[in-house]
């Protein structure tokens, strides 16, 4: 089938105003959050499970790629057509479909943004877990893809462990339900497996998610240093003491100064570091861990530890923290985010070992990340124009994710492999594991048209 | 195909000459739903059961992963059944970083060894960096007063459970309520695959999303797609301080009227149970006194920092007696402890005096348990049957543990038709039903995995995919996978 009749196709299933094709279009939808770069052959807008069961099942006729997106805020092209193909955009499916306080469960479509769920849950005093830092623009489609993280992951998990069942469009337009509404499913775990499958092993269309009642009491603090030492010391003390606060992020002078600029979160743009540091649940015994904090930090040689006072300054103190990503834009047009996870206790040496890489390449490194889960986001800022510059960056971030691997950790802790992380897979991985994940994409997607080319590398 | 005195021989190449038994007393001991194998084997290490399962692969040996086998009589009778792999010698705790809050053990490490092991671990210390130029060589401890951590479970079968065990078959208790499940919990495996490659996936840390969530595919496998070696978990320090409150009410009424103000507050009870009178006499501190046992008792436990845990005390107090509870007890130390120890072993209480026991899980959602309860009842009552009732009331778990006799020729006819229309009723809420336990014969006529969903055609074809021979548990799983 030709291009033409592929378009005329789709545009039977989804109406003509919903198929993309112009040049401006291909372009604008070739690309993502990270710095990979594709061109798909035609993009397409559903408005029901239906409608993409028939666009897969063409897909799978044709033998044609098709990759999922929600907002485009993937960090590692997972969202990125490498190999052309149909990109099947879940912007119109935005809908809360049922909130079910006495379950505890929400059930959604996929293109809804993460943070309007939250926004709408809170009003009834519940909350949806997890957190990342892009769920002002970010989808709930998209987080399923990638098993995203964010700050609050450390005490509550990640969206895996929210995620009850999904309706998924199986690779030749087959539609059934994995999980349920009901605990313990007999079987084997598939919603499991779906989440963090990045796309690649169907296309999930609904999702019930678990929801929890919104804490009674939440205290947040700011500690600020005068160096990254004693910020991640105070980070594996913490946790070394027994502490598991709700999160434990950490800033470094760089990102902050950033920030400070575009979002003026209230941060001190003179200090080497800072945590926020949030506790949550019931208020009883708060006060006590509070205090057992503070007497870490000042352990530790803290500068100044601030409480947020209201609701209003905690809200500016998170806006800080989820905005650095935008704010270093500011600094150079481009950045790398590495997404290296190790165990906690090798957090400091392993953060050194970062600020030398950055050094080793003359390149500037900002640092903000999920201290309390040893998820590090070293931010290497860059112009992509730069070719010299840009090799240097994917250099560093090769062995900046080389030092995870070897402390004990993993290649990514919340942003996934997509297209970015193929060739540092085998660092973590060997043939055999290769294999056996393998044999789960093909059990799902036997034609490979489910996002091909991401995640697994090609059989050696 | 080699003779069975050969493969013994080959067998005992790989493990040792004593690791490999094939006598009528070990076979007896290691059948699955009164099935036979011809020999067990007891290996060591990962690789050894990696060159196990190469050559019963070569050999086309249908096999069966055995850990402490107290949860052996969940699924199908196997279709064949050749080796029993069993994990006991693969018992060694292979890294335990208290510091990290991470453990990993390999799968014949028993649940109480390992808990224990960790209650006791005093290593809280970490290194700290002075500056990016220096290497550090002084670790830093705390003195916390409590310094113990634990794996945040209460599965059944304490006693006797390995961790690889719980982890195959997704084991959990009434403490899920608070601290989640097994896919909660576990960081990493290494498993042996169908054609012996041994594979490894996730780590040490508590986040990586790096490739699929294979973890996940093997948690509550029941060891049809592997045979699992080593699990990495994760840890909670230990709870400052711990209860139970034991509330006695009239009636389902009442109780469900206590639920219903319970989890509207923000409280954070650990675990929240509804028990029936029989499971109450088999689990009361100091025995039942005359009077207590109302049929409808509710045992909360707590967990937390000592002003939350009497913050709750009180107000769960509060709350039940405004619901018209009849009367509370506080368990705390040991009485608490023997309280979850016996409710976590009942099953193996209770088959003492009826071997037969027949135990079903039914799942639901948390909000139809009234509807739940309501049809167990009556049913019960028409097929005339006695049952011990355990429910998870925040997660929409029941157990029932129905007193078998098999003497009685009637009551397995009235078994089976009692089943059927629970399943029958459990499907039209939107739940399910699994037999967890019961008899080889019986469970023949019993439907073991109640009614299978419309996903399990993805599973025929990951199983299809990962044993493409049947090596693992033929039959056993669900829809005979």
């Amino acid at each position: 089938m030709g291009k033409q009749e592929l378009i005329r196709k789709l545009q039977e299933i989804v109406g003509p105003e919903y198929v993309l094709f112009s040049e401006m279009d291909l372009i604008l939808y070739g690309y993502d959050a990270s710095v990979e770069k594709g061109r798909p052959d035609v993009i397409v807008l559903p408005g029901s499970t239906e409608e993409v069961s028939k666009v897969v099942s063409l897909a799978h006729g044709e033998r044609v790629p098709v990759i999922g997106r929600g907002s485009g805020t993937n960090l590692s092209g997972g969202t990125v057509p490498t190999r052309g193909g149909i990109v099947v955009h879940f912007s119109r499916m935005n809908r809360i479909l049922e909130i079910d306080i006495p379950n505890r469960t929400v059930t959604v479509e996929p293109g809804v943004i993460t943070l309007d769920l939250q926004t709408l849950l809170l009003k009834q005093g519940f909350v949806y877990a997890p957190d990342p830092a892009s769920q002002k623009v970010s989808t709930l489609g998209g987080n399923v893809g990638e098993n995203s993280g964010g700050p609050h992951c450390l005490k509550y998990g990640v969206t895996t462990n929210h995620v009850l069942g999904a309706e998924v469009v199986l690779y030749d337009g087959t539609v059934l339900w994995t999980g349920s509404k009901s605990q313990d499913n007999p079987g084997y775990d598939l919603t499991g497996l779906l989440v963090g499958s990045e796309g690649t092993l169907g296309m999930v269309t609904k999702v019930i998610l678990r929801i929890i009642r919104a804490p009674e009491a939440v205290k947040t603090l700011l500690a600020i240093y005068d160096t990254i030492e004693d910020a991640s010391n105070t980070v594996s003390a913490i946790i070394a003491e027994g502490i598991v606060p709700a999160t434990l992020e950490m800033m470094d002078n760089l990102v902050m100064r950033a920030v400070e600029e575009s979002v003026h979160a209230g941060y001190p743009v003179d200090a080497a570091a800072v945590l926020i540091i949030e506790l949550d649940g019931m208020k009883d015994g708060m006060d006590r861990q509070a205090e057992k904090i503070l007497e870490i930090c000042k352990r530790h040689n803290v500068r100044e530890i601030k409480l947020a006072k209201d609701d209003a300054e905690r809200a500016r103190l998170w806006a800080g923290r989820k905005g650095a990503f935008g704010a270093v834009s500011r600094l150079r047009p481009s950045y790398m985010v590495c997404d290296g996870t190790v165990p906690r206790t090798k957090l400091p040496e392993v953060l050194s070992k970062v600020l030398e890489i950055g050094k080793k390449y003359g390149l500037l490194i900002g640092n903000v990340f999920h201290a309390g889960d040893g998820n590090l986001h070293p931010l290497i800022l860059f112009d992509e124009r730069d070719g010299d510059e840009f090799k240097r960056v994917q250099k560093a971030a090769s062995e900046i994710l080389k030092i995870c691997a070897e402390a004990g950790g993993t290649i990514s802790g919340e942003h996934g492999i997509g297209v970015e992380k193929l060739k540092e897979m085998p660092l973590i991985f060997s043939e055999s594991d290769f294999e056996a994940m393998r044999q789960v994409k093909r059990a799902f997607d036997p034609g490979n048209i489910f996002n091909p080319g991401k995640v697994l590398p090609e059989p050696t | 195909m080699t003779s069975n005195a050969h493969k013994l021989a080959a067998f005992k190449e790989i493990v040792g000459l004593d690791h490999v038994k094939s006598d009528p007393d070990t076979i007896s001991d290691y059948a699955v739903d009164g099935m036979m194998p011809w020999a067990v084997v007891f290996p060591t290490d990962t690789e050894q059961v990696s060159d196990v399962v190469r050559l019963a692969h070569a050999e086309k040996l249908a096999v069966v992963p055995w850990g402490s086998g107290s949860k052996m009589s969940m699924g199908n009778a196997p279709s064949h059944l050749d080796l029993v792999v069993c994990t006991k010698r693969l018992n060694r705790v292979v890294d335990m970083d208290t510091a990290n809050l991470t453990v990993t053990v390999q799968a014949g490490v028993r649940f109480e060894d390992i808990q224990s092991s960790l209650s006791l671990e005093e290593n809280r210390c970490y290194l700290p960096q002075e500056d990016s130029a220096t290497v550090p060589d002084e670790a830093v401890c705390s003195d916390r007063e409590n310094k113990g951590c634990f794996i945040p479970m209460m599965p059944l079968h304490s006693h006797s459970a390995t961790m690889g065990g719980i982890i195959a078959g997704n084991s959990s208790g009434p403490t899920r309520l608070l601290y989640g499940l097994p896919r909660d919990m576990v960081l990493g495996v290494r498993y042996v695959a169908a054609n012996g490659e041994m594979i490894g996936l996730g780590g040490k840390t508590v986040k990586n999303v790096a490739g699929y969530d294979m973890c996940k595919l093997m948690i509550g496998s029941q060891g049809s797609l592997g045979i699992l070696c080593e699990m990495t978990l994760r840890l909670l320090p230990l709870p400052e301080h711990l209860g139970t409150c034991v509330l006695a009410f009239p009636g389902l009424g009442e109780a469900s009227r206590f639920f219903n103000r319970l989890f509207e507050t923000s409280l954070l009870p650990a675990a929240v149970e509804l028990l029936n009178s029989k499971a109450y006499e088999l689990l009361a501190p100091q025995g039942v006194k005359e009077g207590d046992n109302s049929g409808c008792t509710v045992a909360v436990a707590l967990e937390g920092f000592e002003e939350a845990v009497d913050r709750m005390t009180s107000e769960i107090r509060e709350m039940a007696s405004a619901s018209g509870a009849k009367n509370n007890m506080y368990l705390k130390d040991d009485e608490h402890r023997v309280f979850w120890d016996t409710y976590c072993n009942l099953v193996h209480g209770l088959s003492v005096d009826y071997p037969d026991l027949v135990s079903l899980k039914l799942t639901y959602p948390i909000s139809s348990y009234l509807e739940v309860m309501e049809l167990l009842e009556s049913l019960r009552s028409d097929h005339q049957l006695e049952y011990a009732l355990l429910a998870h009331a925040g997660s929409g778990i029941t157990r029932i543990h129905i007193l078998f006799d098999p003497a009685n020729v009637h009551s397995a006819k009235r078994i089976v038709k009692f089943v059927d229309r629970l399943l029958e009723g459990c499907q039209r809420i939107g739940g399910n039903l699994v037999v967890e336990r019961s008899g080889p014969q019986l469970k023949q006529r019993l439907p073991v995995w109640g009614v299978p969903r419309e996903d399990l055609l993805v599973m025929k074809r990951i199983k299809q995919h990962m044993d493409p021979s049947g090596l693992f548990c033929p039959g056993r799983f669900v829809g005979g996978i």
